[in-house]
């Protein structure tokens, strides 16, 4: 009996400590919510891209900044009030970069933090205004699927991967021979690449490397493919092959 | 006047002939004039071919430069870099398209323009005929080749020139292309139920499948089958949907050692979702015709034998119930129309003490049976009749076809149960008193308190035919009559049946390892079909037997309360009453009348159970003929 009991309070107590331990310290908002604020129920808040310049130039919310994720951190970015109303968005339905932004913010002391509920898709989904400042010109991009792209690699060594994920995100698992270059800093580093190889970009799931081939290509790196759902669609599709994995490297 | 009138008609009529919509040119195209002079303009530097015969042959051709390039006001200006045209808008023109592109993976994840996929938007040429084939080029300069268009539909399309084969654009949309594509983020339900119907549009169009040498029957046999029967219940995410099994890109007839259907790749195919599966599990046929008797004999032959017993049992009893009801109903109403009451044969002393029918063991069973029966129906008919608007809704009020399934799990199991102590309390009533002998087994088994058929069930049946009649005696009857041995050894059969088939349904992969896979076939026709057996015998032939009778009406109440009076223990079975009274037994039987708690929740119980089982009869009926 006193057995059960302790279980069924255990059992009780569990969510509530899980609720505590969830509590990010920030709050998802609304495109809706967001865009009322911006029609004048609130005027004292920021709105922060957190992706890289090239895709901010490429399209943003009106009036938002362009804070990347990797710069987050470093002084000054960030206002200095910790009152003021900050939010977060990224390309993503997850917004895994709008909330690790938002952790870091909350970490700072940030008081008021929100992340843009399913990001920039949802907030066009519903016809809200963005602007391209500088629009990267068309141009095709080929996908390889994880399979094809192992086979190509086990093939030939003509190809370099470009992996354009987060330096932390790179440390912690990355594919085999692979260099890093994050998206953000892309922008500042592209000419250190070779125009005498394949360049494969990988990125997390697959939203972002399509872009940064455009990106590539338009600067003269006509050589540039993307891998089709990033290092997640890698994971799933052939497990740890070729992959490398640095256990309790800290991320983020 | 007239004059007045002459020269407002003539006014009219210009005004009209200048200003009706469609009679006059649209804005954005110029005269052919200033068209040309414009265009001269233009290409004074942009000279290339893609600006000079390339577009004045292009669908655009008649459109100026400046009708899609707006923004430049000052040519000087222009000529020097200083003034910029404006990002061009196309949806002016194509507002569909432009409405839909709102919705477009393309424009949502990656801000694409038009001009991102029309790269040749300057010599763009209609496409009557060639438009699948241009689409699939168009998709496949980013979709590799190798993973979407080597081989399948699209390679139909491309190579065969078939244009009834499916392009990018048939399943994904054209200028709508679903954000669905990134399924596994955020929209599995809608992206199966959506890709599933894409194939279903063109499967079951009979006549392209003629044409294209395909079964007709492929859709309806799949949503013949459990895969198809949960997918249209609206819950696609746990069973196999159409691409599951076949792929969604370069998708392969089964005879090509690549498809994934290929009986050589069928193993690891289903073992994607089940686990154990093998050799024996794949004979399962996932789109069965089982009206097909030169392919499937067996499942043929499953059919009609589940189709005859059911024609047979359900014949047989209807007609025995409506003439039982004609007679009792007659008689009642002379004795009524006479202004007689009914006299009881017994002195009044004995006819109204309580009878104990039922013990507390029996009674409880009986609700167990009742609740787990009623739980099966109603979380197993929707699956049946999943084409209808009740099976939905239903599915829905039971939180999803996962729990409904789990809940169908439960009450099997229970009901399982229940059948097996059913037989030990059955072996137990064989075995002999004293000495164990099959004698002693088979006076048990025939003896009056047996629930097993014996010749008097057989002349019971003709005295009550003719009794239908008014052509005898209503037959005296012991402690069971024919109709409730029937009731009782149905289960019997029900849950070899039915039972066994679930069980089979339940653990396919393990039903495997004895069976060849047909027989997840087979069984789903004896399930379902035993089912509508048991649910529509229990609810008209049972319910009239016992309760709708009209000496009984509205109901009995005594499978509840256990108890009744002796006068009505003399009235339906007069030689148990006899028998009992003659061995001295009917003092030790007599009770007190049931408390008035177990008078009002039996009654209670028994409206309620009546009352659903009488919707779920409307319910079956609706689904078997609307």
């Amino acid at each position: 009996m006193k057995y059960l009991l302790t279980v069924i309070l255990l059992w009780l107590a569990v969510p509530g400590f899980a609720q505590a331990d969830l509590d990010p310290g920030w709050k998802f908002i609304s495109p809706d919510d967001l865009h009322q604020w911006m029609q004048g129920a609130r005027t004292d808040f920021v709105l922060i891209n957190t992706l890289s310049p090239i895709e901010f130039r490429q399209c943003s919310i009106i009036n938002s900044v362009s804070i990347p994720l990797e710069w987050i951190d470093q002084p000054d970015k960030l206002p200095a009030d910790k009152n003021k109303f900050l939010v977060f968005y990224c390309c993503s339905q997850r917004c895994a970069i709008s909330r690790r932004a938002a952790d870091i913010a909350v970490n700072k002391g940030y008081l008021n933090v929100f992340v843009l509920e399913a990001g920039l898709p949802a907030w066009k989904e519903k016809g809200y205004p963005t602007v391209s400042q500088e629009s990267v010109v068309p141009l095709n991009v080929l996908s390889l699927k994880p399979k094809a792209l192992l086979k190509f690699m086990k093939e030939s060594e003509d190809w370099l991967i470009l992996d354009i994920r987060s330096q932390g995100e790179y440390a912690k698992q990355h594919l085999r021979n692979s260099i890093n270059i994050s998206f953000t800093d892309l922008d500042a580093h592209y000419h250190d690449l070779p125009l005498n190889k394949k360049i494969i970009v990988v990125d997390e799931v697959g939203h972002r490397s399509f872009l940064a081939c455009r990106f590539l290509k338009m600067k003269g790196i006509q050589n540039a493919q993307r891998l089709f759902g990033g290092m997640v669609e890698w994971t799933e599709t052939l497990g740890d092959e070729f992959v490398e994995t640095k256990p309790g490297t800290a991320g983020e | 006047m007239k004059n007045h009138l002459t020269r407002l008609f003539v006014v009219i009529f210009f005004f009209l002939l200048f200003h009706v919509p469609g009679m006059t040119q649209p804005s954005h195209i110029l005269s052919t004039y200033d068209q040309q002079s414009q265009w001269a303009q233009c290409l004074h530097c942009h000279d290339d071919y893609e600006y000079t015969e390339g577009y004045i042959n292009s669908v655009h051709g008649e459109n100026a430069c400046t009708s899609c390039h707006k923004g430049i006001t000052d040519f000087d200006q222009h000529s020097e870099g200083l003034q910029k045209p404006s990002r061009p808008v196309c949806d002016k023109c194509h507002l569909q398209e432009a409405k839909d592109f709102k919705k477009n993976v393309h424009y949502l994840m990656q801000n694409f323009s038009c001009y991102d996929c029309h790269l040749d938007i300057h010599t763009v040429q209609k496409l009557d005929k060639n438009m699948k084939k241009k689409i699939i080029q168009d998709c496949a300069a980013c979709h590799p080749q190798d993973d979407y268009v080597l081989s399948g539909h699209a390679y139909a399309v491309l190579h065969k020139d078939n244009m009834d084969a499916a392009a990018c654009d048939d399943c994904h949309g054209l200028h709508d292309t679903r954000m669905l594509h990134t399924s596994a983020e955020k929209y599995p339900a809608e992206a199966r139920e959506f890709y599933n119907k894409s194939c279903k549009r063109c499967h079951s169009d009979e006549e392209m499948m003629r044409r294209n040498n395909l079964s007709t029957m492929t859709v309806r046999e799949y949503e013949h089958t459990y895969h198809g029967k949960v997918q249209d219940l609206g819950y696609p995410t746990r069973v196999a949907g159409c691409a599951d099994c076949h792929t969604s890109h370069n998708i392969l007839p089964k005879t090509d050692p690549n498809s994934t259907v290929h009986p050589t790749n069928l193993v690891a195919n289903c073992g994607r979702c089940h686990k154990n599966s093998n050799e024996n599990f794949v004979k399962y046929a996932a789109h069965a015709d089982y009206t097909d008797y030169k392919q499937h004999p067996g499942l043929f032959a499953t059919f009609i034998a589940m189709s005859a017993l059911l024609v047979l049992v359900f014949v047989f009893f209807w007609i025995h119930t409506f003439l039982w009801w004609r007679k009792d109903y007659w008689d009642k109403y002379k004795l009524e129309a006479a202004g007689m009451v009914r006299k009881s044969h017994l002195p009044v002393k004995d006819a109204s003490k309580v009878f104990q029918r039922f013990g507390a063991v029996e009674r409880v069973m009986h609700l167990i049976l009742m609740i787990s029966f009623f739980a099966l129906v109603i979380t197993g008919m929707p699956l049946k009749f999943h084409t209808t608007s009740w099976a939905k809704y239903t599915i829905a009020l039971l939180g999803g076809a996962h729990n409904a399934g789990l809940i169908h799990r439960i009450s099997a199991a229970v009901m399982i149960l229940l059948f097996l102590y059913t037989l030990v309390l059955s072996l137990k009533f064989l075995k002999p008193a004293g000495k164990f002998t099959f004698r002693g087994i088979f006076a048990n088994l025939f003896g009056p308190d047996s629930l097993f058929p014996s010749l008097k069930d057989w002349q019971d049946l003709k005295g009550m035919v003719r009794w239908f009649f008014d052509k005898g005696e209503k037959p005296k009857f012991e402690r069971w009559t024919y109709w409730e041995k029937f009731d009782f050894l149905a289960v019997f059969w029900g849950m070899l049946a039915i039972g066994g088939s679930g069980i089979i349904l339940w653990a396919p992969e393990w039903a495997s390892k004895i069976f060849p896979g047909w027989i997840f076939n087979v069984a789903t026709i004896i399930h379902s079909d035993e089912a509508l057996l048991a649910s529509g015998f229990i609810f008209t032939v049972h319910f009239f037997n016992t309760h709708f009778i009209p000496s009984k009406f509205p109901m009995d109440t005594v499978i509840f309360t256990g108890r009744y009076r002796v006068e009505e223990l003399y009235e339906s079975r007069e030689l148990e009453y006899e028998r009992l009274k003659a061995a001295g037994q009917l003092e030790g039987k007599i009770k007190k009348y049931p408390t008035i708690i177990v008078s009002l929740v039996s009654g209670l119980v028994g409206i309620l159970s009546l009352s659903l089982g009488l919707l779920l009869t409307v319910l079956i009926i609706w689904g078997l003929f609307f």
